[in-house]
């Protein structure tokens, strides 16, 4: 008899500790799995993600919605999720917010999550719930989907017929929900978002003329409409004209003499991001100037090196010592830019 | 074995089946298909006020335009520092207010503050000032300052509209450089004041359903110079004194409808239609000298009417593929009146003809059609072509029409590893150009190459590669080759060449470096032939301009410990420009470097009290030729050609809530 209640005992205590021993491992597994998982469902073909995504849609809700995702996902947990309490997405109030009466919560984005707390093994869990981010299985155009069904207005109508749609990128690559700021919406952080891929503007910015962007006084979207496409390069109005002549509204005209390129295209001249030469020119003057005009005269000389000293024509502003108006003149005696 | 009776032993195996069964727990309770009311006990509750207040002094050691060009630090001496944020956020109704100060010690302050019911209506109000320190020269200071004052507004009635409007006031002042003559002789820089005015404000009415959204907006733009002339005497030869118009009062409004509409879940239609007005009316100077053609208005009485119509498809007619197309017609009618006008010669003499002014008009048709398609492991391929007829009015070349191909392939050959290859080939034609037209005085061999025929290549490869979770690595390179067929005199050919490699580094959860260079080279040909009463009195000359730049930039964060956290960034830029004279001697070059680094450190004095020291240093140096020697120019001196400047910055910051 005692043998075997004995040998009951042993056999339940090396159930016990078997399990005691396996559960830290599980544990090491779970955070392992946590980062592998997520790199096989990126690794999944897109024919598994688009399964995936359509098995998601049929899922079911969770019964208690934000206060089930907070059980796991809490203050600790590897990837803080907290600070979106912080941000207008949870706001009660607002029946717009996913927070807000009649809405889902943290599955108004995610997705349904029932199948996501049914799931056993972490790796699955992962792939039963919409990922965001560019390292995220969630296929890019899913992804956008969740984020349009509000913010599908203003600018972003634009959005599915626009450069950054068509060349897959994520709401999720440039905007930060989880955290309480989101730089990208910030003036001073936001240009530093964009270099992370427009890496080759960022010196345009730190060259001699060059506009505002790096000391914070100016972000790429006061320029830029980067969810759409109003006009050519991206911007915010339908020519680059109508958009630097918002803030130079003095060279807006119409002028009774106008010059030509200044007229049509500020970008004939200029390149907006930043250059070397003075106040955003492609190139010094006078040579910038004769890629057009060569009339008789003092316009058509070759005005090389060794023509520099004592020449009127050359230093200090060159042309634009005489021609001053430039970008146009509403004088009688502007015809040639001379008043 | 019953509880009551081994409550130990049962206890263990409950514990140890805990750790190991959690999902298992879990998927016991949910079951619902739908969200009951979700209490969220463990939520942080964020209602209530928070924020910060730092407040230091800045000492700098020397003045430097450039160090506060767009900052406000041009000054050698103290400076206050003074940031701060604040929020209320109630905890029911959605009520919420922001604040932000930043830099009100500075002549770059803002202020900004932002409330109202979150889901109801939000204002927002703004200060906004913008120096721009552009050049301290011996005989004037070049600056000029922008403030601006705005507020918006929106209110949300319900789910569906959205009611928006803005106004901005902005007023420009100080001192900027004007170049003036009389005759061809001795022009004078004259420092001019500036006293520009702009509003600028705008409704709009945003309609948001599931299928189909709205926007209808209003903008408008009225711009006044408080100065319509710049006057001045004349220090030589020629009339005693002389009349620069100065810029133009004008004005901008313009209607504009946006529609989006989700044909079928697949595909998405849209559409945009915008109709502007611009107009100028300013009455014309009168002439200063006792000389006074008669003019055939007292004003331009100028009017440009712009029209923007687009239209877009999209369409993922399969998960692999999506198709973009798009048609835009964009239109600039100049209305403005044609005369002719007999004028004066640098106030000096009556012209020996009339001219007749040039109301230019632009006409825009443009198409755009793209197709991507997504391969196997990852892979994309796209490529797209573009058609851009441009018509001009008053110019030389009637129509200009250029097409272009591109193709873009998107490859990841390995796990954290995409490259992305880009090419497009580009055709302008220019066939209609004629070089007699509208009475031009410029020698007919010469083409503006706006306006002139055109190839444009170019290539692009984009890397970006984790190498591990803590390293990643890119690189960026573009290049591009203009080249004007059929040209003569003026732009022969361009091209350039920009890369940039970066990398982050994350040592640990505490240190974080990134890093990146970028080399960037413009190279530029043209052709010119000195004439003289159309008669060619030398050969023709031939000049290449090549533009270099050197970029390098570093920046690293440390969490030294839980009260410590240290930062550091440099930049150091190095550009050179060259133009070289095939006969002829070469200019001098042309070169402007800029080093600056910063450091800082924040230490956690308390939970809500932290102490804020950085230094910042940065040194820039230019040669231009243009500046040694102003011949017969009278100018306003030449700006130093180095500036060198130390600031040490120490402020305290308190955080409340």
């Amino acid at each position: 008899m005692f043998m075997k209640i004995a040998a009951q005992r042993a056999a339940l205590l090396a159930v016990i500790l078997g399990m005691a021993l396996i559960a830290p491992t599980l544990a090491a597994e779970k955070k392992a799995e946590t980062k592998e998982q997520q790199s096989s469902w990126v690794r999944m073909m897109l024919d598994e993600q688009e399964a995936a995504v359509e098995k998601l849609k049929q899922a079911p809700f969770s019964r208690k919605g934000v206060d089930t995702c907070v059980s796991c996902h809490d203050a600790e947990n590897e990837y803080p999720v907290f600070p979106i309490f912080k941000t207008k997405h949870a706001v009660k109030a607002d029946p717009r917010s996913p927070f807000g009466h009649d809405n889902k919560q943290c599955e108004s984005c995610h997705g349904a999550g029932g199948d996501h707390t049914k799931a056993k093994k972490a790796d699955k869990r992962a792939g039963n719930i919409i990922n965001f981010g560019t390292k995220a299985w969630t296929p890019v155009k899913d992804q956008n989907e969740k984020c349009l069904t509000c913010h599908q207005t203003h600018q972003r109508i634009d959005w599915k017929g626009s450069s950054h749609a068509f060349n897959e990128i994520a709401c999720a690559s440039c905007h930060s929900v989880h955290t309480a700021k989101d730089p990208v919406m910030e003036r001073q952080s936001q240009s530093k978002v964009c270099f992370g891929c427009h890496a080759n503007e960022q010196a345009k910015f730190l060259q001699a003329s060059h506009h505002p962007v790096r000391q914070g006084k100016m972000g790429c979207t006061d320029c830029h409409d980067v969810h759409g496409e109003s006009g050519g390069g991206m911007l915010v109005k339908a020519t680059a004209r109508e958009k630097c002549t918002a803030c130079h509204a003095e060279k807006r005209g119409p002028f009774l003499w106008d010059h030509a390129p200044a007229a049509e295209d500020c970008n004939q001249c200029h390149t907006p991001h930043g250059s070397n030469q003075p106040a955003l020119l492609k190139k010094r003057v006078p040579q910038l100037c004769q890629e057009c005009h060569s009339p008789a005269g003092h316009p058509s000389v070759s005005y090389n090196g060794s023509r520099l000293a004592g020449n009127a024509f050359m230093g200090v502003k060159s042309c634009l010592n005489c021609h001053s108006a430039v970008h146009g003149s509403n004088h009688p005696s502007g015809v040639t830019q001379l008043r | 074995m019953t509880p009551h009776k081994c409550p130990m032993k049962f206890a263990l195996l409950v514990a140890a089946l805990a750790q190991t069964m959690p999902s298992v727990v879990f998927a016991a309770k949910e079951d619902a298909d739908t969200v009951t009311a979700s209490v969220c006990e463990d939520c942080p509750d964020p209602s209530g006020r928070s924020g910060w207040v730092d407040v230091g002094i800045g000492i700098q050691n020397d003045d430097s335009y450039h160090f506060g060009r767009y900052t406000g630090r041009q000054d050698q001496g103290v400076n206050v520092e003074l940031n701060a944020e604040a929020s209320y956020r109630g905890s029911l109704d959605g009520a919420y207010i922001n604040g932000q100060i930043d830099n009100l010690g500075l002549d770059s302050r803002r202020i900004e503050l932002e409330g109202g019911r979150q889901g109801k209506y939000q204002v927002a109000v703004e200060i906004d000032q913008l120096p721009n320190y552009r050049a301290d020269l011996p005989r004037a200071s070049l600056e000029t300052e922008r403030q601006r004052e705005g507020v918006k507004f929106s209110m949300t009635p319900g789910t569906v509209w959205k009611f928006s409007g803005h106004y901005r006031h902005e007023e420009k002042d100080g001192t900027r450089d004007v170049g003036s003559v009389f005759g061809f002789n001795n022009p004078e820089i004259l420092a001019v004041p500036v006293n520009f005015q702009t509003d600028d404000f705008g409704v709009a009415a945003d309609y948001q359903a599931e299928r189909l959204q709205a926007r209808l907006a209003y903008s408008g733009s009225l711009f006044n110079n408080e100065r319509q002339a710049i006057d001045w005497n004349n220090s030589g030869v020629g009339p005693a004194t002389g009349q620069i118009a100065e810029s133009p009062d004008n004005q901008m409004h313009q209607l504009s409808a946006q529609l989006g509409f989700q044909l079928t879940p697949l595909t998405r239609l849209g559409a945009t239609y915008a109709r502007g007005r611009m107009t100028q009316d300013q009455a014309f100077l009168p002439f200063s000298t006792g000389i006074t053609p008669a003019l055939p208005a007292d004003d331009l009485d100028g009017r440009v009417d712009t029209t923007l119509a687009r239209i877009t498809i999209n369409s993922r007619p399969q998960p692999r593929l999506r198709l973009d197309g798009s048609y835009t017609y964009s239109d600039r009618d100049n209305s403005t009146p044609v005369n002719s006008y007999t004028y004066l010669l640098t106030d000096s003499a009556v012209s020996p003809g009339a001219r007749l002014n040039r109301p230019y008009g632009f006409e825009q048709n443009l198409l755009r059609l793209k197709a991507g398609y997504r391969l196997v492991n990852g892979a994309d391929l796209s490529g797209g072509y573009d058609r851009d007829k441009m018509e001009r009015s008053y110019q030389q070349a009637e129509e200009t029409d250029d097409q272009t191909l591109w193709a873009k392939l998107k490859i990841r050959p390995t796990e954290g590893l995409e490259t992305t290859f880009k090419v497009s080939h580009a055709d302008r034609d220019a066939s209609t150009y004629d070089p007699t037209a509208y009475q031009s005085p410029e020698s007919p061999l010469i083409k503006a190459f706006e306006m002139a025929d055109r190839t444009r290549d170019k290539i692009g490869i984009d890397i970006a590669f984790n190498a591990r979770d803590n390293i990643g690595l890119g690189f960026d390179i573009n290049y591009y080759k203009d080249k004007y067929t059929n040209m003569v005199l003026g732009l022969t050919r361009a091209s350039g060449i920009t890369a940039t490699p970066t990398v982050t580094y994350s040592l640990n959860d505490k240190v974080t470096a990134t890093a990146f260079y970028t080399y960037e080279r413009l190279e530029s040909d043209q052709a010119g032939q000195e004439w003289d009463n159309l008669t060619p009195v030398a050969s023709d000359w031939f000049a290449s301009d090549t533009n270099q730049t050197h970029t390098v930039g570093l920046n690293l964060t440390w969490k030294a410990s839980d009260k410590l956290d240290v930062g550091a960034d440099l930049v150091h830029a190095d550009f050179s420009g060259k133009i070289a004279y095939a006969t002829g001697g070469d200019l001098p070059e042309l070169t402007s470097r800029l080093t600056a680094l910063g450091v800082h450190g924040i230490y956690k004095a308390k939970e809500n009290m932290s102490y804020r020291v950085g230094y910042r240093y940065e040194l820039y140096r230019e040669s231009d030729w243009a500046n040694v020697d102003p011949g017969t120019v009278t100018s306003l001196g030449i700006a130093p050609e180095r500036q060198e400047v130390h600031l040490i910055y120490l402020t305290v910051r308190y955080a409340f809530n």
